[in-house]
């Protein structure tokens, strides 16, 4: 999201208009509860002018709302508080369900060429997911962070690295006789997601890693020759402590927020038609465009 | 479908306020052969709480507040955040960080790994330097506690120049419970080396330390050295202008305690570096190793233009009856110094009253005539009268017309109080609007006083106490109704406007009275020495270095009951100016050339 759009987006959802006053010049009013939210308990509400461009920011005196900048940041800071759990569901239109049946046959029968496969009836439902936004800081002697996105099935407890298409997720939650039951508890979602963290971060480049350990290495080497001349057992303790809080190369994961979204999930039920007849169910995510036999 | 009473618009829910990262609490950390990898349990608390209580905010503002969190990402220290971040707040109070203030900053976070020693040059920025340090630090959220331990005398200083200039509204220690509960505190080293607060502080682990005047920790014997060895720190900054007062082993002391082992053990560091006690040896190597913690900035460097200070001297011309009295007074003093041998400090005291105004000089005479128990008829009696009969103020005359030509807000400095009211009341007389500055005035109260005089204009009279720890650069004018003995003090005085921040040029009017020891002053320190020629801070530096047994005031005093000619005056002053000179001379064929 740009800048501006997160901007007015923010302002949208306070219910406030920003009129633009001047071309690239904004004012809005904030009312003294907005004003103290942003700067402080001390501060008063009243008109508040921005742009988004630096020269007209310098010609008329209006607040700048760039990256980094003092407003911007408080704007930012203020957004980052809310939200931490949300709720919302994806509908789904079963206007293309012919073509995707005709696409489930068509790999069954690839994948299963002695077998023949007739579907009796097929149902949309939905299935729970809880949708986690992390922060991954990569911390030695500087900081470098990112934004992951990963979402875990609350039935099969399949963990989802993908992006959804956020725009199309409706709020509130779809009728629950269409909803599967959840299967894992919250926590266990969690762990879930720890586990294929971890299995991530085992294979991923570790260069930055490895080069803030030569440093610290160095560092380490030279507190303690030091300290051998000098002997002070306690003392070289705490410079060590010291230095690998300053310098340990470490990743630290954070869930800011979460949302407990409803996926669809189109559920077929299937004849197999073998060296015997069997019923079975086929599951199919339209999201991640995959199916599941059962 | 979920009722959508039970979706909740979250802007300024209070719930949402206790789910903030200030107290971050993770896992048991797994270890990976290069790394290890903390999950944050806060985090996750936070979700379960709200998951448990079903309580869903608005998904608008879920997808906002997911931009916002990648806007929100630090990406390694390749710029710094701060720069933008204050630059508003800089626009408002008129800051403009120097090229050299910036490197600086860059270089303490991208190499010398938040440890270093700032040791600019005396006026180049060291507490705006260290400013941008922390406060880009604590916008990457790597700083949250931080202390700040600096010369009681500066602490307000501090203080005001991290909230105006940084945003940064740190505390000033004043008893034993604020060690704990402010995030950035500014406390005295004095009352930090002491028990119980000692004791309290070797126990918090703070993520920053700043050292101000650092170079009073140059003695590892000494309580100060010890208690800051002792403190838990993860970034620390140590904060002067000069890293070697008198030898290498104070340079030594100071690199050590920020950095063990930097230099290697005392006896290796002798052995390679040093030739004795002052002179360095394997320079290069030196400087090599020295540059991994310390960076001195110097003016020579052109790092900063200071703008022109313009001098005014204004010789008044006393009347006939003012002449009168002050040739009386001083003929007093001079006869009460050979008489009695008393100490010199109460006569050096009205020696500088009567060249600064009558009124200021009547007060000390009342309490004499008071001790003394003196007759009706006594010397001491008879002056306090012709005081009471002199109607006229020939410098308060001159400085209603200087004012009158300035039209803009000027500072007045006078070393006395009772001179203080006497202008005031001259120049509200002539209209006026004035604002009293003094030492007996809370902080908040000379804060405030501060701010009207920039709001408003006017003309503040000060005496020097008054002013210690404020800047006033908005203001390029000022009149030093009376000299001050000590040049230190003179240069404090200017020091106030005349510094980084000042846009304009500075225009400073001294008022000298004709035929009495101010005019022996104004020719040592204007002609003789040069002293407004000087750089800011040199002066500290010759004098801390001249070591005399008595103080300069002393000296001056000697000088002027010793002799009665004018011409035997300024012979003697002149020796001493000579030995100012060159004491000039040999610091700077001293100075180090290891930075």
């Amino acid at each position: 999201m740009e800048i501006p759009e997160l901007v007015f987006q923010f302002f949208k959802l306070c219910k406030l208009t920003p009129i633009e006053i001047r071309k690239g010049i904004y004012q809005v009013h904030i009312d003294d509860q907005l004003a103290k939210e942003l700067d402080g308990w001390r501060a008063k509400g009243g008109l508040l002018q921005f742009t988004f461009d630096k020269k007209l920011a310098e010609t008329y005196g209006a607040e700048l709302l760039s990256q980094g900048s003092y407003r911007l940041d408080s704007i930012v800071r203020l957004i980052r508080k809310q939200a931490i759990l949300s709720c919302g569901y994806l509908p789904h239109d079963v206007f293309y369900e012919p073509e995707i049946q005709n696409k489930i046959m068509e790999k069954l029968r690839i994948q299963h060429p002695f077998t023949r496969w007739y579907i009796l009836d097929h149902q949309l439902r939905y299935g729970p997911y809880l949708w986690f936004t992390v922060r991954f800081t990569y911390l030695t002697y500087e900081k470098r962070e990112e934004i992951r996105k990963f979402l875990v099935d609350l039935v099969s407890g399949r963990v989802l690295n993908y992006e959804i298409p956020a725009d199309l997720l409706k709020p509130g939650t779809c009728d629950s006789n269409l909803c599967y039951q959840r299967r894992l508890s919250y926590k266990q979602a969690y762990q879930r997601l720890q586990q294929l963290v971890i299995e991530e971060l085992k294979y991923t480049d570790a260069s930055w890693a490895i080069q803030a350990n030569a440093k610290l290495e160095q560092e380490r080497v030279q507190l303690e020759q030091f300290f051998r001349d000098s002997p002070n057992p306690e003392q070289l303790q705490r410079r060590l402590e010291e230095l690998m809080n300053r310098a340990k190369p470490r990743v630290q994961i954070r869930p800011l927020r979460a949302a407990l979204l409803y996926m669809p999930k189109l559920e077929y039920r299937v004849m197999r038609v073998d060296t015997e007849e069997k019923i079975n169910r086929i599951t199919y995510d339209p999201v991640s465009s995959q199916y599941e036999i059962s | 479908m979920l009722d959508p009473s039970q979706i909740i618009i979250p802007l300024l829910n209070p719930a949402n306020h206790s789910l903030t990262e200030n107290e971050e609490v993770f896992l048991d950390p797994i270890e990976f052969e290069h790394f290890s990898v903390e999950f944050s349990l806060s985090g996750l608390r936070s979700i379960i709480r709200e998951l448990r209580k079903h309580n869903f905010d608005d998904l608008d503002w879920h997808r906002l507040a997911q931009a916002a969190d990648c806007l929100s990402l630090t990406h390694g220290f390749s710029q710094l955040l701060c720069v933008e971040h204050l630059a508003q707040r800089w626009k408002q109070v008129g800051m403009i960080p120097y090229p050299h203030q910036i490197q600086t900053a860059e270089k303490v976070l991208k190499e010398l790994r938040g440890q270093a020693i700032l040791a600019d040059e005396v006026g180049l920025g060291k507490t705006i330097e260290a400013g941008l340090i922390l406060k880009e630090y604590m916008l990457r959220g790597l700083v949250k506690k931080a202390l700040i331990l600096t010369p009681a005398s500066l602490c307000w200083q501090w203080y005001t120049e991290l909230y105006e200039k940084f945003d940064i509204q740190a505390g000033i220690q004043r008893s034993e419970w604020d060690w704990e509960y402010a995030d950035v505190l500014i406390a005295s080293i004095d009352t930090a080396k002491r028990d119980p607060h000692a004791s309290i502080i070797q126990k918090i682990t703070y993520d920053m330390l700043i050292i101000d005047e650092a170079h009073k920790l140059k003695n590892s014997s000494t309580a100060a050295w010890k208690l800051v060895n002792s403190l838990h720190k993860k970034y620390c900054l140590m904060l002067t202008a000069t890293p070697v007062q008198n030898n290498l082993k104070e340079l030594y002391n100071l690199i050590t305690l920020l950095k063990p082992g930097q230099l290697g053990s005392y006896r290796s560091f002798k052995q390679k570096f040093m030739q004795d006690l002052r002179t360095p040896k394997n320079p290069q190597e030196l400087r090599k190793l020295l540059s991994g913690v310390l960076i001195r900035n110097r003016r020579s460097e052109g790092t900063v233009q200071f703008t022109k200070r313009n001098v005014h001297s204004i010789m008044v011309e006393l009347s006939p009856q003012e002449k009168q009295l002050y040739d009386r007074i001083s003929k007093l003093i001079k006869a009460a110094s050979q008489q009695f041998q008393v100490n010199l400090l109460p006569l050096i005291t009205l020696q500088r009253e009567v060249c600064s105004s009558f009124y200021a000089a009547s007060l000390t005479l009342e309490k004499m005539y008071h001790k003394y128990k003196a007759d009706n008829d006594s010397y001491i009696l008879q002056l306090l009268q012709e005081a009471a009969n002199v109607r006229q103020n020939s410098k308060c005359d001159i400085v209603e017309k200087l004012v009158a030509e300035i039209q803009d807000r000027v500072i007045i400095f006078t070393e006395y109080k009772a001179t203080q009211e006497y202008i005031r009341y001259r120049l509200q007389r002539a209209g006026y609007k004035t604002f009293a500055f003094d030492g007996s005035l809370s902080r908040g109260r000379k804060q405030w006083i501060r701010y009207l005089f920039q709001k408003e204009g006017g003309i503040l009279v000060s005496t020097e106490s008054g002013g210690e720890g404020l800047n006033f650069q908005f203001c390029n004018h000022v009149i030093n109704y009376d000299l001050p003995w000590n040049p230190m003090r003179l240069e404090q005085r200017i020091g106030r406007v005349h510094r980084l921040g000042q846009t304009k040029d500075v225009y400073i009017y001294n008022l000298v009275t004709k035929d009495t020891i101010e005019e022996h002053i104004m020719f040592l320190l204007h002609e003789k020495i040069n002293m407004f020629e000087m750089i800011l801070g040199e002066l500290d530096a010759i004098l801390m270095h001249l070591k005399w047994d008595k103080s300069f005031e002393s000296q001056l005093m000697n000088i002027f009951l010793k002799y009665d000619s004018k011409e035997q005056i300024q012979k003697e002053l002149s020796k001493l100016g000579d030995q100012i000179l060159r004491t000039r001379a040999e610091i700077k064929a001293q100075e180090w050339d290891i930075f």
